[in-house]
């Protein structure tokens, strides 16, 4: 992988993905695992992290005999997120005008 | 490692941070390897790494959030969390070896200087009945020990501040 990821933009995609699915620990690793090369014990302290910033909610459901804890998006989740995407809008515009070339 | 081994060892390399963050940890990866369906006892380690890497993040996480606490308990807390995660880190053993050797040299020196001085306090009187020229050349190494000694200790002020200032920048 060419480019890595950068802790505010791994913030961004958790709750990315989060504010579009509940998903637990495991999907949202393999989610994130589809687009970015990031090793497997990389999300907890993201997850935590974004937890005690009260950006993301758990709760749990059990799954055949063992428990599953989901993560679901809060109001200030989705704030924040929505933040991310404007700064993103930004630095993405900012590169691509350095990297120069026609990208549609 | 198996999934037990693993666990106890994640376990036992996060005994000293904060009851519930270790017990949140070690909730979220129990349900993580068992979502993992490996057979019974396939090496988790291929796939999560070592359990000191992953102590070591859980450690590091822990600390960056008690930063901000405040009271008095709570930044004792934090210094604690500090000086573990600095024991964690790669560069531990080689960063202590340097400030206990650092150390071992400015209080050697310093300790000479303090007997030399008091030598001098001492043999004065009959320093000068063996020879001034003589006397003067121990004033001299007097001196200069002391010299040394402030130097030295001045050197070790600024490597623990330049330490804490990485240390601080690490957060």
């Amino acid at each position: 992988m060419t480019y890595q990821l950068a802790a505010p933009l791994l913030d961004a995609c958790v709750l990315g993905i989060v504010s579009s699915e509940e998903v637990y620990g495991y999907t949202l690793t393999q989610r994130v695992q589809e687009i970015v090369d990031i090793s497997e014990s990389t999300l907890y302290p993201v997850l935590r992290r974004l937890q005690k910033e009260n950006l993301l909610t758990t709760y749990d459901n059990p799954f055949q005999g063992r428990n599953r804890r989901y993560y679901k998006i809060t109001e200030q989740g989705l704030s924040k997120l929505n933040f991310y995407r404007c700064e993103w809008e930004i630095y993405k515009t900012q590169i691509d005008k350095m990297l120069g070339g026609n990208l549609l | 490692m198996n999934k037990a081994a693993f666990m106890k060892e994640l376990e036992r390399r996060l005994k000293h941070i904060p009851k519930d963050d270790r017990e949140d940890a070690l909730r979220y990866y129990d349900e993580y390897i068992d979502e993992m369906n490996l057979p019974p006892d396939a090496d988790i380690c291929t796939r999560l790494g070592d359990p000191k890497d992953v102590a070591r993040d859980i450690i590091n996480n822990c600390t960056k959030k008690h930063m901000d606490a405040k009271g008095l308990k709570e930044k004792a807390k934090t210094l604690w969390l500090i000086v573990l995660s600095l024991f964690v880190s790669p560069l531990a053993l080689p960063l202590a070896l340097v400030i206990a050797l650092v150390i071992l040299i400015a209080v050697g020196v310093v300790i000479f200087a303090i007997l030399a001085a008091a030598v001098l306090i001492v043999a004065g009187p009959f320093l000068l009945i063996f020879g001034v020229i003589k006397s003067i050349g121990w004033l001299i190494s007097g001196i200069f020990s002391i010299i040394g000694a402030i130097i030295i200790g001045t050197l070790v002020i600024k490597l623990v501040g330049w330490i804490a200032k990485k240390i601080a920048g690490i957060f």
